[in-house]
């Protein structure tokens, strides 16, 4: 089931939530929206359920499977919607919970007894909770609720599965097994989802696509490879992970910071513009020897648990440089608190002030 | 169209339930009300002024109101020891006393009101040794001060307990840290933080008694100029056929009582404003 | 473990108990106040009852249920509450779903409205129906033209009960409901259950402890209600007069027996209340231990 919304806006008294935004999903596929709180993800997300209604324009369509269901009500559109809090009935079991959405069909379109029962068993199953099913939501733990949720959306057999932040109130470890057992479900199922998320690294890891959202707008949609390694704007470089930024001039070979020449990559920008680099921690080098293209800077602190090594650095003009390295690496470089290093850089995203707004 | 504007939501049933709710609001509560004002404005203001000025009610004012302050006066100070015993310690029949400080609202005031008298007349249980006190309760205004003490107790008790049960019993350990004795504490750190919940329970308590009938005409003997209450002089203007001055003295209270109700509404947006305020 | 034991003696929660604890003395103090003037003030005036209707023995006391106009009273009384309590109760359930669950200018003052009915003296209620329905009020001469009687009469009695229970049920709901949120409704209208469906099977049983509670209180005021009623019912006894009332004529009259039996009756109503009520505020507080979320904070 692919879905489609073309030039939805929305406004909430004076904020603007949706900029005309257009946005197609391919059936199957698993989409993230990431963004910041306030970036409209939500509110997209709500509008393709049938929760909220877009702005009236002659232009904004929402369409199932090259279907209009604008008229359609929340009900009727068969979406299968996981929120951020669960929204489990609390007075009802699990297994009350998972078969309430075939019990309240109209007669003619309700399943038997036995064939709702066994329905709500075979996603019990799924949900690997079959021993819980008369427990009440009081008695679950969060993760445990969060995928009876997932159930009980899965129950009425969707055509589009949204899912509003599922994660976002779960402790860090439940939230990596969760969501790693999401993406199997995902490739086991072939529900045509979508997942709003403002956690990048969930979107990296879960997503087939991501559209990156800011202040009612896309930014950027893509593989989660493009959009890491290719962010088209400053927003989408600064959202996905962290980032030195340097501020230079545009010379007609690249971008100058101070003794550093870094490659323009949009060729854009008149010569002499100011223009801002973007720098991914680990296409900082750095290196002992002094070098006439390298800049000078001081070691303010080496952090070396975890899986890789991070140096913070300070220039000689007073720029804070974050700079990632393997331990091997960093063992090479043999370097201590307080030492002079020179920093150089491999790769750069180039932006000058015409290129954004 | 609708000047009450509401926000989409999905969810059905606004428009037939709010309509049904402003409708049956204005039936049974709005239109009645606004009777008494209208029916009032058909007085010129001299004799309004002086129909709600003459003695007999300037005296049935010093009594209500003077009761009501003293009952509700009483009631701060025992009701704040229930409450703080009720919260704080553990005693035998504390659930039975939780459970029954509520009586004055689920007892209908008129058997309140006999009850009472039963109690505090002259040869009552507690009435024949008052009478030996030279001190009489029953037909006498301290009966009045009786029943609307009575009448009054749950609303500052009931106020009182979840602010108690709130407090931070970190304040309380902070303040012995800093070297507090424990009666410092009190005064200085709880008494503070519960002053707006014992004012909320002190007006409610007021405005209560002002506005009680059932359980003071029994105890008070309702003598004009002596023991008689606002509320019964209405009802007596009443059955004299003097519907203007019964009017004019009904508008006056219902006046008092919403001051009050605004004082109180006041009263806990100060206190959430105070307490809440800083936490987005 | 003896090392252990000087190590982290037991003294810290000593101390903790000190710090947040008055003194022995003064704890015993504040109790006995407490039970002295809960008995005093509460539990004699129940105990007055019983005593002065059982005063001249258990057959006086029987005797007075015979009277006819004490079970009309009783009669009038059960009518008043059967029609006003649900009346109530369907209203409350119509303001809660729209206050609660929607957001709308003017919401604010609405909420403010319903409470109204408290802040005026019951007199003060029997006063504007008065006004309105009497002889003298607006609509009396039309009513007296075509033959209706409200004041005087059973139809004013159960107004000015109506208006005096008015807010019970509502303000019961709307809080908890508002508290409640619409999630659970917007999950049941997703899985394709009607508004409904939504509201009795996902808003009334979340709310249902509430519900009891309020009509609980809602009954209670309405039995027992005199003020108002007082001021309507022209006491004409075995056609208008309420329990409450007829407590009043009957103690009038010197009757103390028969009119301290009537009030053991509503006594009685009064102890059934509070008991129900204790019972339903448990289990409320039952449901709010059961329904916090271990995923949120």
């Amino acid at each position: 089931m692919s879905i489609a919304v073309r030039h939805i806006t929305k406004t909430f008294g004076r904020f603007t939530a949706l900029r005309d935004v257009s946005l197609e999903v391919a059936a199957g596929e698993l989409v993230a929206l990431l963004g910041p709180s306030g970036s409209g993800k939500t509110t997209l997300l709500r509008i393709i359920s049938g929760l909220d209604q877009p702005d009236p324009s002659p232009e904004s369509e929402i369409l199932f499977h090259e279907e209009r269901v604008e008229n359609q009500g929340v009900g009727q559109r068969q979406v299968g919607f996981v929120f951020q809090h669960y929204a489990l009935f609390r007075h009802m079991t699990v297994f009350e919970n998972i078969a309430f959405g075939l019990r309240v069909r109209p007669r003619s379109e309700r399943p038997g007894k036995q064939e709702i029962s066994q329905r709500v068993r075979e996603l019990l199953r799924l949900i690997q909770l079959e021993n819980l099913e008369s427990r009440y939501p009081g008695q679950l733990s969060g993760g445990q609720r969060q995928r009876v949720a997932l159930a009980r959306a899965l129950a009425i057999e969707p055509r589009v599965l949204l899912l509003d932040e599922p994660f976002g109130a779960l402790d860090a470890k439940v939230r990596q097994e969760l969501r790693r057992w999401l993406r199997r479900l995902h490739d086991e199922l072939h529900v045509t989802s979508i997942l709003v998320t403002h956690d990048q690294e969930e979107a990296l890891e879960v997503a087939d696509r991501i559209v990156v959202m800011n202040e009612g707008q896309i930014e950027q949609q893509g593989t989660p490879e493009e959009v890491f390694h290719q962010p088209k704007t400053e927003f989408v470089i600064n959202f996905l992970g962290s980032v030195n930024l340097f501020h230079g001039r545009v010379e007609r070979d690249g971008v100058r910071v101070g003794p550093l020449l870094l490659p323009n990559n949009h060729m854009a920008g008149v010569n002499g513009q100011v223009a801002r680099a973007f720098i991914r921690p680990y296409d900082v080098e750095v290196h002992r020897d002094k070098s006439l293209a390298a800049l000078p800077a001081r070691v303010l602190r080496v952090q070396s648990a975890g899986p890789t090594v991070r140096l913070e650095l300070m220039s000689t003009s007073g720029d804070s440089i974050l700079a990632e390295m393997s331990h091997d690496k960093y063992r090479k470089l043999n370097v201590r608190k307080e030492e002079e290093v020179f920093v150089s850089v491999r790769d750069a995203r180039t932006f000058t002030d015409d290129y954004v707004i | 169209m609708n000047p009450l504007k509401k926000k989409h939501s999905v969810l059905p049933g606004f428009g037939l339930t709010l309509g049904y709710t402003v409708f049956y609001l204005c039936l049974i509560v709005l239109i009645p009300l606004s009777g008494l004002v209208v029916r009032s404005t058909t007085m010129t203001l001299p004799d309004f002024w002086a129909s709600v000025t003459e003695p007999r009610v300037m005296a049935s004012y010093k009594l209500t109101f003077g009761a009501s302050l003293a009952g509700a006066l009483i009631n701060a100070v025992f009701g704040f020891i229930v409450a703080w015993t009720l919260v704080r310690y553990k005693f035998p029949g504390k659930r039975i006393v939780d459970a029954i400080v509520d009586l004055p609202f689920a007892l209908p005031t008129a058997v309140s009101g006999i009850a009472l008298t039963a109690i505090y007349s002259k040869n009552g249980w507690l009435g024949q040794y008052l009478e030996a006190w030279g001190i009489k309760a029953a037909f006498y205004p301290l009966g009045v001060v009786i029943a609307l003490t009575f009448i009054g107790l749950p609303f500052v008790v009931r106020t009182l307990q979840p602010a108690i049960a709130d407090l931070d019993p970190e304040l309380e350990e902070a303040a012995a840290s800093l070297g507090a004795r424990r009666l410092q504490t009190f005064l200085r750190v709880i008494v503070p933080s519960l002053l707006p919940a014992l004012l909320t329970g002190f007006a409610l308590s007021f405005a209560r008694a002002i506005g009680e009938y059932g359980s003071v005409v029994f105890i008070s003997g309702n003598m004009p100029m002596r023991t008689e209450i606002t509320s019964l002089l209405i009802i007596t203007k009443l059955e004299q056929y003097d519907y203007a001055g019964a009017t004019a003295l009904a508008l006056v209270m219902l006046i008092v009582s919403f001051l009050l109700l605004l004082a109180i509404n006041v009263l806990q947006w100060w206190s959430s404003r105070r307490f809440h305020g800083g936490i987005a | 473990m003896a090392s252990l034991d000087t190590i982290y003696p037991a003294v810290p929660i000593k101390v903790k108990a000190a710090t947040n604890q008055e003194p022995l003395w003064v704890r015993v103090i504040l109790i006995t106040i407490t039970l002295a003037f809960i008995g005093l003030f509460l539990f004699l005036p129940l105990a007055a009852i019983l005593t002065e209707a059982l005063r001249k023995g258990l057959g006086a006391y029987l005797e007075s249920f015979r009277d006819e106009d004490a079970l009309a009273a009783i009669k009038l009384t059960l009518i008043a509450a059967a029609i006003s309590v649900p009346a109530n109760l369907v209203f409350g359930a119509a303001a809660a779903w729209a206050l609660a669950k929607f957001d709308f200018r003017g919401r604010n003052v609405l909420v403010t409205l319903i409470d109204l009915p408290f802040a005026v003296s019951p007199v003060i209620a029997g006063l504007v129906f008065v006004l309105l329905f009497g002889l003298q009020g607006w609509l009396g001469p039309w009513l007296s033209e075509h033959d209706i009687k409200i004041i005087f009469a059973v139809p004013g009695i159960v107004l000015c009960t109506i208006f005096v229970t008015f807010p019970f049920v509502a303000r019961e709901l709307i809080p908890l409901m508002q508290e409640q949120g619409n999630e659970e409704e917007m999950a049941a209208l997703v899985l394709g259950a009607s508004g409904w469906k939504t509201f009795w099977r996902v808003t009334v049983p979340n709310v249902k402890w509430a519900l009891l509670y309020g009509v609980i209180l809602c009954n209670a005021r309405a039995m027992g209600e005199f003020g108002a009623v007082s001021v309507v019912s022209g006491h004409i006894r075995g056609k208008t007069n309420t329990m409450p009332l007829h407590v009043e004529v009957l103690y009038n009259e010197y009757n103390f027996v028969a009119a301290f039996a009537v009030a053991s009756l509503l006594a009685m109503l009064a102890l059934v209340t509070l008991a129900l009520k204790s019972a339903v505020e448990w289990r409320m507080n039952r449901t709010d231990v059961d329904t916090i979320p271990p995923g949120k904070e």
